[in-house]
């Protein structure tokens, strides 16, 4: 918010009343209140709390990142250690997607959804609040295919292999592309069918769901909305880019 | 695929102004789905998850969810309490509380035989917060 040189938080106590902290964050809710910028939640050092991190700002180097310290203060750390990403970042359909794509158990962030790019920018998170970037090519016009008008980027681990992967949802089609992360900052592009799934995702009110509805650690899908349904369909993976009952193809 | 029956579940989740929210509500393990920001509503529906299907409930969380049809508010889901369940709070209005629906079992002893039905229910709270809930609505 501009203006403001704090980080309000709301600890909560656990019986429904919250401890509120607003603590000082130097220039970071400056930063935040910058046209464009991107506010991202998730654990950017890997010490198991949750930190903010902002992109997307005009003219940056760095991803300012605001360090939880679990108790209602937070370190901010704008380390300039990024070249290529930040101006990656500040393209205007361009969509940060924030998950573990090294399994190294800390958030990083991956961006996706320009027409024009071949390739898909990912700055991995170290344990002190900085990153390293990869811009590594991607096939088969993902990045196009993401940038199609109505189409949705989920990062999750849909093959259980502890890295988030980067699948894309295009209502009314049967074959998704998704992104394999292989955790140097390469994708490999691959396509899953979900057949009547993906047709039913284009009725009207439907809302496609992302979680883990059967507690296996790997991501699944669902549909919920339509009316007139008496069901909520589920595509539940079954590890190495399977869903149950489909196919998945590829290269 | 499966395609798991849900009964009037479906129908509620195409309501106008639905919002519909993924988190393990019941404490098991798996991700479940569940509605508010329905106005008329007294309840908060939600269908648990087994890992093949779903068991809806539909209980009555009483102004929560009037509360949840207010203008400008942001449904967050996260587990506020520390008990592995994840519960439902809402915030960005012009208030000053926060309520909470707390993910709750409530066990009933059957009156045909030594059963315990656990029943997914919603305990509320909306403790004040101060200047908190102000500055949320800014955003």
């Amino acid at each position: 918010m501009a203006g403001w040189n704090t980080i309000p938080v709301a600890l909560s106590n656990g019986d429904g009343s919250f401890a509120v902290l607003n603590q000082s964050a130097g220039d970071f809710p400056g930063l935040a209140s910058g046209p464009g910028v991107a506010k991202l939640a998730g654990d950017f050092n890997r010490d198991g709390l949750t930190d903010i991190a902002l992109v997307r700002g005009k003219g940056w180097g760095s991803i300012p990142v605001a360090l939880s310290d679990g108790t209602g203060g937070f370190t901010v750390v704008n380390i300039v250690d990024l070249t290529m990403f930040p101006m990656f970042a500040e393209e205007g359909e361009a969509q940060a997607l924030v998950g573990d794509f090294d399994g190294d158990g800390g958030s990083d962030i991956a961006l996706v959804g320009v027409a024009t790019w071949g390739v898909i920018p990912v700055a991995f998170s170290d344990a002190t609040g900085g990153f390293h970037e990869t811009v590594e090519s991607v096939a088969d016009f993902f990045q196009l295919r993401a940038s199609v008008i109505g189409t949705r980027a989920f990062a999750g681990d849909f093959d259980g292999d502890g890295m988030s992967d980067i699948l894309l949802i295009q209502p009314g089609s049967s074959l998704l592309p998704w992104a394999r992360s292989l955790g140097n900052g390469q994708f490999q592009v691959r396509y899953i069918n979900v057949g009547d799934f993906g047709l039913w995702s284009a009725a009207p009110g439907a809302q496609i769901l992302v979680g883990d509805f059967n507690g296996d650690h790997i991501t699944d899908l669902a549909l919920s909305g339509p009316a007139g349904w008496a069901t909520v369909p589920m595509m539940l993976s079954a590890g190495a880019g399977m869903f149950t009952g489909d196919q998945c193809s590829g290269r | 695929m499966i395609n798991a029956p849900v009964g009037d579940f479906a129908a509620w989740s195409s309501a106008t102004s639905v919002v519909r929210v993924v988190g393990d509500f019941s404490g098991n393990g798996t991700a479940d789905i569940a509605l508010t920001g329905v106005p008329g509503w007294g309840t908060l529906p939600v269908a648990v998850s087994n890992g093949s299907s779903f068991t809806v409930a539909n209980p009555g969380v009483g102004n929560f969810a009037v509360w949840s049809t207010t203008s400008g508010v942001q449904v967050l889901v996260g587990d506020f309490n520390g008990d592995g369940r994840q519960d439902i709070a809402l915030t960005g209005a012009a208030w000053n509380s926060l309520p909470i629906a707390f993910a709750s079992t409530s066990k009933t002893i059957s009156p045909l035989g030594p059963v315990v039905i656990n029943a997914n229910t919603f305990a509320v709270t909306n403790r004040s917060i101060g200047d908190f809930a102000a500055w949320a609505s800014m955003w």
